[in-house]
C-alpha cells in the first residue's frame, strides 16, 4: 500500500529524530516522523512523583517479569519499576551475539525513544578528539574539525538549555551555559583539593547537564525531585517528547506516526535516490510505503544501520549505501566502570535539601599534555558526593531502637563515587550484520552483534581505579573501595559507529554532512555516523550534527541538488 | 497460629529489654502482634511459625518508639510478598531454611523456638545473628535478608515516608549545604 508523499521523512523520534523533525519543519518542509513504538502522553506516562509505596514492589521492580521480558534491558540502571516501560520487550526485539562476547543493546521504542530516560550529560568534543584518528593512524579521519561545528553546538545548546561552569579548557570547550546547580559542600571541597594537589592538570567541574537551572524557552526550572529518567512534569530536562517534537508540531508541517516499524529504505536504481521508506504497521502488520524527497535515519546507532542492511538491492547487495563495505563495521561503545568509592569524616552536620541530578565531572587528563605509557586516548570521571540515608541500614550492623533512630535521623557519612567513562578505539572486527535466521516480532531481520573491548580500553579502566583512588586519598577519604567492573559493551548506551563519516567514499558510508556517499538523499545523523567515540557523552554532538545536516540538506534542496 | 504459640510470642516480646517496658506500651505491642497474627490470611509463603518468627525479627529490628515500628506498617506482610513474588526459588528456600535454623538455634538453648526464648537469650542470639548477617546460608543469612527487607519495607511504607521521613518531591530551591 502506498500512502501520502512528504518533503522529508525522519525515522525515529528520539534525541536526533526530534531535532531533525524540528529543523526540517522549521525550514518549511512537510515532515513525516515515523516511530516504531507507542505514543507518550506526559500527563499519563511521566511517573517521577509516584512514591515507592504506590508501586507493587516499592521500586524493587517486578523481577520475574523483568527476567522474562527484559533480560537485557534490566541491566540498565534506569530500567526500574517506574521507568521499565520506557525500555523494549527483549522477546519482541531479539538479536544475537557470539557466545563469548555479550553486548547489551539497551533500547527505547516509544515516542521520545531513549531521550526520556537518557543521562542528560552533555560535553562538547574538541580537536583533541576530531584529530585523534588522523594523528594516531586509527580508523578514518573525521571529515570536519571543531571550528566547523562550534556554531552548531551553540545553536542546539541555546535551545536545549544546558547548564555548566565555564572552565576555559581547550580540550573540553565551554558552551552556551545556564548557570550550574552549585556543587554540594563535599563536592566543593573535592574541587578545591584537586585544584591544589594536582596542579591544574585535573579539574573537578560541575556536570554539564541538560536540566534547566532557570526557566528557559517556556519550560520551568528543575524542582529537584530526583528521578529524571521517569519523566518530568515541569519539562525541566531536555527530551524530544516535551521539547523538540512540540516545536516541530508548532510549525503545522509535522506528522508523527507511532507504531511504524521501518523495515527498509526504498531505492530507485534509475535515479540512484531513495524514494521513501517501507513501514510495517506495528499493530496491523500492514506494509505501507511512504515517499519523500529526503530521508533522515535517526533510529539510533544500530537501528539505522539495521535499516540500511535490510535495504539491500541488486545495486547494493551488502546493504544500501554500502559500496565501501564498511557499513556495520567499527562499532564502538565507551568503556565504563573504573573508579572508586570512599567516605569522608567531615561535614557530618551538613546535607543537601532537594536532589540535584548533576554532580561533578572530571574532564580527561590523560594524554592531554603528556603521553601515557599504557594506553592511547583518555577517560573522564562523572561522580557525586551524597549521604546514603536509611538505605545503609539494609546491610549495616545493628537493630533495635537506636538502630532505627540512627537510620531515621542521621544520614550516614558523605560518600564519594568517582566513576570513569573511557574511549573505545574503532576496530573492524567490531561489527553488526543481519542474522540469517532471526527476525523480530514484526518479521524484520534481526542483527548479529559482535563487539569486544580492546586491550587499550581495559588498561584505561585499570588506570581509572588508580587516579580515582589518588583523588579520594587527597581529600581524606577512608574505606576507599575500588570500582573495577567488567561490563559488556553496549551497557554504557553510547554505542557509536557502523555507518561512519569520512573523507573518502571508499572507506566511509557518510560524507562530512552525514549524507550517504552512495545515496545522497539519505542522511544518517544518530550515533551510527561516528568515526571515533572520544570519552565525552555523545548526545549533544549528535544534536549539533543533526541540525547541521538538516541545514545542509535544505540548502541542497533549494539549489535543486537534491 | 496456635494460641499457645501466640502466648509464647507475646511473652517473649514483652520482656525484651530494648522494647518499651511500660505496661501501656506492652499492651500496645501485644495489640500490634495480635494484628500481625490476624493478618495471617495475607501471608502466602510464611506459615504460622514463620509469620511469628518474621514478625518478631522485624519488630526487634525496627521497634515502635516515638514513631511507628515495623509491625505498624505491615513489614512482615511486605516481606512475605517479596519472598513469594520477587525472590527466586533458591533464594526463597535459603531464607526459609535459614529461618528454621534460627529456631533450631533457639532449641539448642532449650526453647521450642526463637519467639519462646526469654528476652535475654533472644537479645543475645540476635546479636550473634547480626554479626553473621552476610553469611551465604543459614540462620545469619536469614536474619540478614529479613533485616534488609525490614529496613526497606519500613522506610518505603506510606506512613513512614509521609510522617517520619517527610519525603518531598517538589522543592522551591536546592540547598547544597544545609544544616542537618
Amino acid at each position: 500500500m502506498q500512502s501520502a508523499t512528504y518533503d522529508a521523512i525522519v525515522v525515529g523520534s528520539g534525541i536526533t529524530g526530534g531535532w531533525a523533525a524540528k529543523e526540517l519543519c522549521e525550514k518549511g518542509l512537510n515532515t513525516l516522523c515515523l516511530e516504531a513504538g507507542r505514543p507518550i502522553d506526559p500527563a499519563i506516562d511521566y511517573v517521577e512523583h509516584v512514591p515507592p509505596y504506590e508501586m507493587p514492589y516499592r521500586g524493587l521492580g517486578d523481577r520475574r517479569q523483568l527476567e522474562r521480558y527484559q533480560p537485557v534491558q534490566k541491566d540498565c540502571y534506569a530500567c526500574d519499576e517506574w521507568s521499565g516501560k520506557f525500555f523494549v520487550n527483549d522477546l519482541d526485539n531479539p538479536y544475537t551475539t557470539p557466545d563469548d562476547s555479550p553486548f547489551s543493546w539497551i533500547r527505547g521504542r516509544q515516542v521520545g525513544g531513549r531521550s526520556i530516560a537518557w543521562g542528560r550529560q552533555c560535553y562538547r568534543w574538541s580537536d583533541l578528539d576530531f584529530e585523534a584518528n588522523a594523528r594516531d593512524g586509527v580508523g578514518v579521519d573525521w571529515p570536519f574539525r571543531y571550528r566547523d561545528i562550534a556554531t552548531w553546538y551553540d545553536y542546539v545548546e541555546r535551545f536545549v538549555g544546558l547548564q555548566g561552569n565555564p572552565e576555559g579548557l581547550g580540550h573540553l570547550p565551554d558552551g552556551q551555559f545556564l548557570s550550574p546547580f552549585p556543587l554540594n559542600c563535599a563536592e566543593e571541597r573535592l574541587r578545591e583539593t584537586v585544584r591544589q594537589r594536582f596542579g591544574g592538570e585535573r579539574v573537578v567541574t560541575h556536570a554539564r547537564v541538560a536540566i534547566l537551572s532557570r526557566p528557559h524557552n517556556g519550560r520551568q526550572a528543575c524542582h529537584f525531585c530526583g528521578p529524571c529518567e521517569r519523566g518530568c512534569a515541569t519539562f525541566s530536562y531536555f527530551n524530544s517528547v516535551h521539547v523538540t517534537l512540540p516545536a516541530a508540531q508548532a510549525t503545522g508541517r509535522f506528522t508523527l506516526r507511532p507504531f511504524s516499524v521501518v523495515h527498509s529504505v526504498i531505492f530507485d536504481p534509475r535515479t540512484r535516490r531513495a524514494l521513501g521508506v517501507r513501514v510495517i504497521d506495528a499493530n496491523t502488520r500492514q506494509v505501507i510505503e511512504y515517499r519523500a524527497r529526503i530521508v533522515f535515519l535517526c533510529a539510533s546507532t544500530l537501528e539505522s544501520t539495521r535499516i540500511l542492511l535490510n535495504s539491500a538491492t541488486p545495486e547494493f547487495p551488502d546493504g544500501l549505501a554500502n559500496s565501501s563495505g564498511v557499513l556495520g563495521r567499527y562499532l564502538m561503545d565507551h568503556i565504563m566502570g573504573g573508579g572508586a568509592y570512599g567516605v569522608v569524616p567531615w561535614l557530618a552536620d551538613r546535607k543537601t535539601v532537594g536532589t540535584a541530578r548533576s554532580g561533578f565531572y572530571i574532564p580527561r587528563f590523560r594524554n592531554v599534555r603528556n603521553v601515557h605509557a599504557d594506553f592511547q586516548r583518555g577517560y573522564a570521571f562523572q561522580g557525586r558526593a551524597y549521604r546514603i540515608g536509611w538505605d545503609r541500614g539494609r546491610s549495616g550492623a545493628g537493630f533495635g531502637a537506636d538502630f532505627k533512630s540512627s537510620l531515621t535521623r542521621d544520614l550516614g557519612p558523605w560518600t564519594f563515587r568517582i566513576y570513569g567513562f573511557g574511549e573505545h578505539l574503532p576496530g573492524a572486527g567490531n561489527r553488526v550484520s543481519v542474522d540469517p535466521a532471526l527476525v523480530d516480532a514484526w518479521g524484520v531481520p534481526a542483527l548479529r552483534i559482535e563487539c569486544r573491548y580492546d586491550e587499550n580500553a581495559r588498561r584505561m579502566l585499570k588506570d581509572m581505579v588508580v587516579t580515582a583512588t589518588e583523588m579520594l586519598e587527597a581529600v581524606g577519604a577512608t574505606e576507599i573501595t575500588p570500582i573495577e567492573e567488567n561490563n559488556p559493551p553496549g551497557l554504557v548506551i553510547h554505542e557509536m559507529g557502523t555507518a561512519r563519516m569520512g573523507r573518502d567514499p571508499k572507506t566511509s558510508v557518510l560524507n562530512g554532512w552525514n549524507q550517504c556517499w552512495d545515496v545522497p538523499n539519505v542522511f544518517v545523523t544518530d550515533g551510527a555516523c561516528m568515526a571515533s567515540t572520544a570519552n565525552q557523552n555523545p548526545s549533544i554532538t549528535y544534536m549539533a550534527l543533526t541540525a547541521r545536516a538538516v541545514d545542509h540538506a535544505v540548502e541542497l534542496m533549494k539549489r535543486n541538488e537534491l | 497460629m496456635h494460641r499457645r504459640e501466640a502466648v509464647q510470642l507475646l511473652g517473649g516480646i514483652a520482656a525484651v529489654p530494648f522494647l518499651p517496658r511500660a505496661a501501656d506500651a506492652a499492651a500496645a505491642l501485644a495489640e500490634r502482634v495480635h494484628r500481625a497474627v490476624q493478618a495471617g490470611a495475607r501471608f502466602r509463603t510464611f506459615g504460622a511459625a514463620h509469620q511469628a518468627l518474621v514478625s518478631r525479627l522485624a519488630d526487634a529490628i525496627i521497634p515502635a518508639t516515638d514513631t511507628p515500628g515495623a509491625l505498624d506498617v505491615r513489614v512482615p506482610e511486605f516481606i512475605d510478598h517479596v519472598v513469594t513474588d520477587w525472590a527466586g526459588a533458591s533464594e526463597r528456600r535459603a531464607l526459609l531454611d535459614g529461618l528454621d535454623d534460627i529456631d533450631a538455634r533457639a532449641r539448642q538453648a532449650g526453647a521450642p523456638g526463637f519467639v519462646a526464648l526469654d528476652a535475654t537469650r533472644q537479645a543475645r542470639l540476635l546479636e550473634a545473628l547480626d554479626r553473621d548477617r552476610d553469611a551465604p546460608a543459614g540462620a545469619g543469612h536469614a536474619f540478614g535478608r529479613i533485616k534488609s527487607l525490614a529496613v526497606f519495607g519500613y522506610f518505603t511504607a506510606d506512613a513512614v515516608q509521609r510522617d517520619v521521613l517527610k519525603t518531598v518531591m517538589f522543592f522551591g530551591a536546592y540547598d547544597p549545604c544545609a544544616p542537618l
